[in-house]
């Protein structure tokens, strides 16, 4: 529960560094998705009830900073994180690669999920060119940043869950 | 576990029927398998509650858009101090990007201003000197008109090397019809003598050169004289006698006499008179008309007059306006 903590407030800062400082950054509109990399993190290396909810509070969180409908990104974070859940982590291979892939096809879902839930999306067929164009840019930044952001949250878990153990379990597994 | 496993005890065909006891043990059994179902599959179950009760959000604040779903009231209340204090944050950081950018397009734009200016400076300096060469090309050409012999104008290429000559080389010579013994003047005034020439560049002794002389009359009193160089680079006028009319001011201009120079042209003015000296005559010095260290044109007059003008020559008096008071 502690560490779901430390991820939601992770994943808030996420969202506060994606609403300002990525766009200093950033040279174009499109910013890397930090939460939805944390949220496939979860799905993948923290299949946990209060994963599921962490990743439904961080789209809920990014609805009420940014969304003028609320719930759609809430609702694009759980499919996300429920497919990835049910499909990529029974993908044993393990690696930078692959969660680059899977942050990459984590971005398509959840534009999809987004343009399937809000009617913001209603697009004419010449905007479909834009949209995908956004949206390829978006995963490949966000795919880009996944792998070192993998580490960084892989080691924050190894931490925690290294202070959580007692000691004499922490000695007997050295 | 335990009660699952004693009303499975319970629900044996071998046991005789007990109906009160047979249902309270199914109904534990349902339970049971329901308990290890929602168990086994929590994840998918929970992420499919999240996702309905997302659903629902986005359906309750789609049909009541002014009042919004009772979650986001909730939630927004709960996290409005968050919220201004991000927005605040995000306000501030976006307020210094855009200072940042201004600034930063500031500095362009001053920099590119200073390129600007300093292209325009010297774009302005060229002109200033091309109309400064038109003036001056403008005043060689109209004495050239006045000036009723052959002329070729040069431009000088370098000064003397030395201390002790007082030359300049002009960017004409034999080429262009400069001959040695041409006299080379200004619009101003006299400059010296062509004393030795090549294809394509020619020497010019200067008036304030030791060797030089010029044959002068005083503009006012017409007392002749000779203007010379001298070592110390103050020319003089020699042979004016003690008892000729000179003062300070008078004007010096060309005799005519030596067969050089055309008559009336500006030599110069007289700055001093020493009567101490022994001897016939006084010491006199002249301020040049022309200083030979600014010179950049200079105008070659030969001793043939102009093909137009050879049939009716004129005096050459007429020709040197600047001579005239």
């Amino acid at each position: 529960m502690n560490l779901s903590l430390v991820y939601f407030a992770i994943g808030l800062t996420f969202v506060v560094l994606q609403a300002t400082v990525l766009h200093l950054a950033s040279w174009t509109p499109i910013i890397p998705d930090l939460t939805l990399v944390l949220c496939v993190y979860l799905a993948l290396n923290r299949p946990r009830v209060d994963a599921v909810w962490t990743t439904f509070l961080l789209g809920y969180a990014i609805d009420m900073l940014s969304s003028p409908q609320p719930g759609v990104n809430a609702m694009a974070f759980s499919a996300v994180f429920l497919v990835v859940y049910l499909a990529f982590r029974y993908v044993w291979a393990k690696g930078p690669l692959i969660s680059a892939i899977t942050v990459f096809v984590a971005v398509w879902l959840k534009v999809g999920a987004l343009i399937a839930i809000s009617p913001l999306f209603e697009l004419s067929a010449g905007n479909w060119m834009v949209v995908g164009d956004a949206v390829l840019r978006e995963a490949i930044f966000s795919a880009c940043i996944a792998p070192p952001l993998f580490l960084m949250l892989r080691s924050i878990q190894n931490r925690m869950e290294t202070v959580k153990k007692p000691p004499s379990l922490a000695n007997a597994s050295s | 576990m335990a009660a699952a496993r004693t009303g499975k005890t319970a629900d044996s065909p071998r046991s005789s029927p007990q109906p009160d006891q047979s249902r309270p043990s199914r109904v534990r059994q349902v339970w049971f398998v329901a308990l290890t179902v929602l168990r086994r599959y929590r994840m998918p179950i929970h992420a499919t509650c999240a996702l309905a009760l997302a659903f629902y959000v986005v359906t309750v604040s789609s049909a009541a858009p002014q009042k919004g779903d009772p979650v986001t009231r909730v939630l927004a209340q709960s996290v409005k101090p968050i919220q201004k204090s991000l927005h605040a944050l995000g306000s501030t950081i976006r307020n210094i990007q855009i200072n940042f950018v201004a600034f930063k397009d500031l500095w362009n734009e001053n920099q590119a201003l200073k390129e600007q200016i300093a292209a325009l400076e010297a774009e302005r300096n060229r002109l200033f000197e091309a109309k400064l060469a038109n003036d001056r090309l403008t005043e060689l050409l109209e004495i050239r008109t006045r000036i009723l012999r052959e002329s070729v104008a040069a431009t000088v290429i370098s000064n003397s090397a030395s201390t002790w000559f007082r030359t300049i080389t002009v960017d004409k010579g034999a080429g262009s019809g400069i001959h040695r013994g041409m006299a080379v003047i200004t619009p101003r005034g006299v400059v010296g003598r062509v004393v030795s020439v090549a294809d394509d560049t020619a020497k010019v002794l200067l008036l304030t050169d030791h060797k030089s002389g010029i044959d002068i009359i005083t503009q006012r009193t017409r007392v002749r004289g000779i203007v010379s160089g001298s070592v110390d680079g103050e020319p003089i006028v020699k042979y004016m006698g003690r008892n000729d009319d000179i003062r300070p001011g008078d004007r010096l201009i060309t005799s005519g006499l030596d067969g050089t120079f055309p008559k009336g042209l500006l030599v110069g003015t007289i700055m001093e008179i020493a009567d101490d000296g022994p001897g016939l005559f006084r010491r006199v010095r002249v301020s040049l008309a022309v200083d030979p260290l600014v010179m950049e044109e200079v105008l070659f007059i030969s001793d043939k007059p102009r093909p137009s003008y050879s049939s009716a020559p004129q005096p050459d008096s007429q020709a040197a306006p600047s001579a005239t008071p």
